[in-house]
């Protein structure tokens, strides 16, 4: 008898401690507050010591840059309101806005961009920037609203680079008085800093002297979720009313959810599997072309990432600029099987398989897929998954010691231009360890174009050298062109004036709420 | 009680000992381990080699294994544990509060455990080969036979989403403590009930507990004087063990509740491979553990006056 | 405390009845439980040895136009997300997740429960040695363990078990250590000491048969956590390398597709809580059985 009542008093303790917290329940988020919930934290709010992606995308509400893409991926004057460059193509000049202020008061003029360009610039502080301003030789103050940046070299992708989240304006005063900027962000921005609690959240709120139009939400909490699942699940509780990187799995149920929907919008990463052309019969560009051919990536974009995925038919997504159309080799058993035998290996050949698991959209499941489609035409393929950092250095080795045959590889060029990929991932001289060219490609023709294409300030001329650079790639086939990705967000219904990017940036100024 | 300081205090120096031997086991498994932190933190955009060893050399990354840990250890017995290798913020400054945050899942989760945990199996014990019995052993394996991660989307799904009754993740009141604790106690009821349940049942058939009821001695006086201290001590160490994962932090709960917690500042620091941070949390995580485990084995000599004699 | 003392005091009760004597089979049988975990157990170690063999499809072809398919014909229990044979998973998947579970802990168990005992009964120098030792792996993040153990190895089944194993002595140790002191200090074994029984002898005839219950019951439970594990692993994408069928990772992926494909959830999870039910119910079994004050 004492047993039950013990028991029955236990039980009604435990519901009086729930009861008593029924109240509060899973709620909205308050009226004048947009929660963005990302997979990831900021790491650094200074934005020349971090070019990654989610810090990136708060960064871009407390900073800004001179010039910025719209929503086309075409460049957009922001802080500079024109610019011109020199015959010679070695001295662009822009000219500044005027009547902005950083979050201090300060004044943006002139001297506060050649201050940050200085900072960029300095080897002493070991900033990844100073990499995208790879040709900048001098920054000076023509005039109080006047700035002239002079190049070694005609440097044809300086515009597009210039977008980059990266290339953005701290305040001079915080930088001359010590301000550990990279928690204390002092920018010009339409949101200034509140407070951050890593991997927790970062709260933002409207700058009341802001240049534009003022924000229309208060304020922004940006908030670190990495399950996605849980992302999709503080969507549909309301706790959220914006998540990025939507689990694909969720979307159909989701848009059937009328307080709920789904945007879907054009990215430009490209997913490529990195065949190493230094390896056994990998060297052989009819075994490479063979590897292209076996592979469905129709079949991979539809029941693998469930059509939020285009298959490329270039080595640069639409969105970037220079896309070109070229070859899209598509999926053809047969001609891949008489590849192979006429390469001589009608019977396959084994190779090792290096991928990330959890990194990009689907990525484990996109190889598991490709393993099944290659071992359809002979090529035995042994996966061999691993953490980032692990895989970021096993792939990263010269070409003799490498271990990987394919190497799943995924880039999205936050500046947009397609002289980031061809030059980072194709150039002979990015071979690793150098740099990431991890299918050890070398076409010295392409080397050439690549460079000369960079040497180009006009933009026109400059597209049209892609436009024959991209086919002598496609038709090399130094990867197995996987896939382009599309951006996924879950977004309240009642939350509108969002803005999306071809890069995972979300523009949220114009941000409402509808009750 | 002399016997007990002393015992204390050897302990306490062992645990200076532990704790060298686990940041030096720490240390090299980091750079034994393929991955390097300047390639994390410069990401896919940035590869220069140039820069990459500009970074290493400011960081001392470029010197001898051993050169590095002898500086690591001069920094720490100042109370120094550097700063992140990816954020630059003080190692220190960021375990503090995240331990907190953990502190405070695992004890509201010990708690639910203990208390659901000693019920089924004490019950379970007791009407032995009975329905309770089968009950008992039904409901404490459920909570093992699914993964975390399952157990947390169902109950974030009919709670949060369904109900509409409690916040599905984040840090905050006690509101947001309910759903992870609820899931994060659920493999250790089933590990504290079946151990109580074998370890009473342990006890029960001793010669002394025959004896003692021989004697005419009162069931309740055998119970307390007899079984108890004698079959306490298997569940004392599941329990300690327990809290001790707990309090190490439980990144797949913490993960799925985006908890803000030490498991996952763990399991983060060690995919950036960001080694200061992941060497502070490691030496925090062992000072936890080394101390918890010297009250458990305090505790058993409390309840078993004949263990007083073996701590020599 | 009133309440849950004389709580203990009545559970004391049917350990009073008289044993009943029938033989140890006899009475395994008869326990429902044991009867309900040995049948369990002898269904998948037959499911696994021999399913393999009786199944059509391959576990790991795929065929993209069919994935997600709901149970039914051809694909008894449906398809995955990449179009494969569930049912076939599912067995072959059995079969590698049982021989993990069961090196792994055979092995820790071994390993730990050997030093916790040893630790109990020689106390001192020894017993602080290896007890500190036990505290520096207790402290070792597991994921860190993972992936040295990854990079010495190589990713595979091999390195699953060997980290698993590592993770899971320190525990075996305190956990035997505990039950050993509980009764390394009885008079019993006193008087044994005393009689001139060797300590070997003591050991293995008093204290060991006596603390083995608890570990045992203990073993079993570590058992299902480690499936738990893999999947937990495989969560922070180190499990075992796809496209071999473990139920770790299995469990896993199948998260994902919960509410457009709720069988494989329902499939892999209702395997894996049959498993850990079987194997529980049946170390329990033995325990009363062999317990000789059991009825």
């Amino acid at each position: 008898m004492r047993t039950r009542r013990w028991t029955v008093s236990l039980g009604l303790m435990t519901a009086l401690v729930l009861g008593g917290l029924v109240g509060p329940g899973a709620g909205q988020t308050p009226a004048d507050t947009l929660v963005f919930v990302q997979g990831a934290d900021v790491v650094s709010f200074d934005p020349h010591r971090t070019v990654e992606l989610v810090s990136g995308n708060v960064n871009d509400k407390i900073y800004e840059r001179l010039v910025v893409l719209d929503e086309k991926g075409g460049v957009q004057p922001r802080l500079a309101t024109q610019w011109a460059v020199s015959p010679d193509g070695r001295t662009w000049t822009f000219e500044l806005r005027r009547n902005v202020v950083f979050h201090d008061g300060t004044p943006f003029n002139a001297e506060a961009v050649r201050v940050n360009f200085e900072r960029m610039l300095d080897p002493g502080l070991r900033l990844p920037t100073a990499v995208l301003l790879g040709g900048v030789s001098r920054v000076r103050a023509a005039s109080s609203h006047t700035v002239v940046l002079e190049t070694r070299e005609p440097f044809g992708p300086l515009l597009y680079n210039l977008t980059h989240y990266s290339i953005a304006f701290i305040s001079p005063r915080a930088l001359r008085e010590g301000v550990d900027v990279a928690r204390q962000p002092v920018g010009t921005g339409p949101y200034r800093f509140v407070s951050w609690i890593p991997k927790e959240a970062v709260v933002l709120e409207a700058h009341p002297r802001y240049w534009g139009e003022q924000p229309t939400l208060r304020r922004a909490i940006f908030r670190a979720v990495p399950d996605g699942t849980t992302r999709t699940v503080m969507l549909e509780t309301g706790e959220a009313d914006i998540v990025a990187n939507l689990p694909v799995q969720d979307v159909d149920r989701l848009r059937r959810r009328a307080d709920l929907q789904v945007v879907v919008h054009p990215f430009n990463r490209v997913v490529w599997l990195m065949i190493n052309t230094q390896r056994g019969p990998l060297r052989d560009v009819r075994i490479r072309q063979a590897l292209n051919y076996a592979v469905n990536k129709q079949a991979i974009a539809r029941a693998i990432l469930r059509g939020f995925a285009e298959v490329p038919c270039s080595v640069v997504a639409r969105a970037t600029f220079g896309y070109a159309k070229s070859e899209c080799y598509s999926y053809n058993p047969s001609k891949a099987k008489a590849l192979l035998a006429e390469a001589g290996y009608p019977n396959g050949f084994e190779v090792r398989l290096f991928s990330t698991s959890g990194r990009y959209l689907m990525d484990r499941e996109t190889v598991e897929a490709v393993q099944g489609q290659l071992a359809g035409v002979g090529v035995q393929v042994r996966l061999n998954l691993m953490e980032w950092a692990a895989f970021l250095s096993s792939t990263r080795r010269p070409p003799d010691q490498a271990e990987h045959d394919l190497a799943l590889w995924a880039f999205g060029p936050a500046t947009n231009d397609s002289d980031f990929v061809l030059a980072t991932n194709f150039h002979s001289s990015a071979w690793p360890p150098a740099g990431n060219n991890r299918a050890y490609y070398r076409n010295e023709q392409v080397d050439q174009l690549i460079m000369e294409a960079r040497a180009t300030v006009d933009d026109s001329k400059r597209k049209a050298m892609y436009g024959r650079l991209i086919p002598m790639i496609m038709h090399d086939a130094p990867a197995i062109f996987l896939h382009e990705l599309k951006q996924i967000y879950g977004v309240r219904a009642s939350t509108g004036g969002l803005t999306f990017y071809p890069i995972e940036i979300v523009g949220i100024t114009g941000a409402r709420k509808m009750r | 009680m002399i016997r007990v300081v002393e015992f204390v205090a050897r302990r306490l120096a062992a645990t200076i000992l532990v704790l060298l031997g686990l940041s030096l086991l720490v240390f090299l498994m980091l750079r034994l381990v393929p991955g390097d932190p300047i390639q994390v933190y410069l990401g896919v955009e940035v590869a220069d080699p140039t820069l990459e060893q500009r970074l290493r050399q400011s960081l001392g990354l470029d010197r001898p294994v051993l050169v590095q840990y002898a500086r690591y250890v001069g920094r720490i017995v100042t109370g120094d544990l550097g700063r992140s290798i990816l954020t630059q913020r003080r190692v220190g400054e960021d375990l503090l509060p995240k331990a907190l945050n953990t502190a405070q899942l695992a004890t509201v989760s010990l708690m639910m455990a203990v208390t659901a945990g000693l019920s089924l199996g004490t019950l379970a014990a007791a009407r032995r080969f009975t329905l309770w019995d089968h009950v008992g052993l039904l409901a404490s394996l459920a909570g093992i036979s699914l993964p975390v991660f399952w157990i947390g989307l169902l109950l974030q799904w009919t709670v949060s989403v369904q109900l509409g009754l409690l916040p599905s993740a984040g840090k905050g009141g006690l509101e947001r403590l309910i759903l992870p604790a609820l899931t994060l106690s659920a493999p250790s009821v089933a590990l504290i009930s079946r151990v109580a349940r074998a370890s009473m049942l342990e006890v029960f058939r001793q010669d002394y507990i025959r004896v003692a009821r021989a004697k005419g001695l009162a069931e309740r006086r055998v119970m307390v004087r007899h079984i108890l201290p004698n079959g306490i001590l298997p569940i004392l160490t599941v329990v300690g063990l327990q809290f001790g994962y707990m309090l190490a932090g439980a990144v797949l709960t913490e993960t799925v509740f985006a908890w803000p917690g030490l498991g996952r500042l763990i399991v983060d620091a060690i995919k950036d491979r960001d080694y200061p941070v992941v060497q502070g949390a490691v030496l925090l995580v062992g000072a936890v553990f080394v101390l918890l485990n010297l009250t458990v084995d305090l505790i058993y000599v409390a309840v078993d006056p004949r263990l007083r004699r073996s701590a020599r | 405390m009133r309440a849950a003392s004389s709580l203990l005091a009545e559970a004391a009760a049917p350990a009073m009845a008289p044993p009943r004597r029938r033989g140890a089979w006899r009475r395994l049988l008869h326990n429902r439980l044991s009867a309900l975990g040995l049948g369990l157990v002898a269904f998948f170690s037959v499911v696994a040895a021999a399913g393999p063999h009786l199944i059509p499809y391959s576990p790991v072809t795929q065929d993209l136009e069919r994935t997600l398919q709901p149970p039914g014909a051809p694909h008894l229990l449906g398809t995955d997300e990449f179009g494969r044979d569930v049912l076939s998973r599912a067995v072959h998947g059995a079969r590698l997740t049982l021989a993990i579970g069961l090196a792994v802990i055979s092995a820790s168990f071994l390993i730990g429960f050997l030093a916790g005992v040893g630790a109990a009964v020689h106390g001192g120098v020894t017993d602080e040695v290896i007890m500190r030792v036990m505290d520096v792996l207790l402290a070792l993040p597991g994921m860190l363990l993972a992936i040295v153990v990854v990079a010495a190895l190589g990713p595979g089944t091999a390195s699953l078990i060997l980290a698993m194993t590592v993770y899971n002595v320190p525990q075996f140790a305190r956990m035997s250590r505990a039950a050993a002191l509980g009764v390394a200090h009885q008079s019993y074994i006193e008087a044994a000491g005393a009689l001139g029984a060797s300590p070997g002898r003591i050991l293995f005839r008093h204290v060991v048969p006596n603390c083995l219950g608890p570990v045992l019951v203990f073993a079993m439970i570590r058992f299902s956590l480690t499936l738990l594990t893999a999947a937990g692993l495989s969560f922070l994408g180190l499990g075992i390398q796809p496209p071999t069928p473990e139920f770790g990772a299995m469990l896993h992926a199948s998260r994902a597709y919960l509410w457009e494909a709720p069988h494989l959830m329902l499939v892999y999870g209702g395997a894996v809580s049959l498993m850990v039910l079987g194997l529980n119910a049946m170390a329990e079994g033995f325990r009363d059985v062999l317990d000789p004050a059991s009825g």
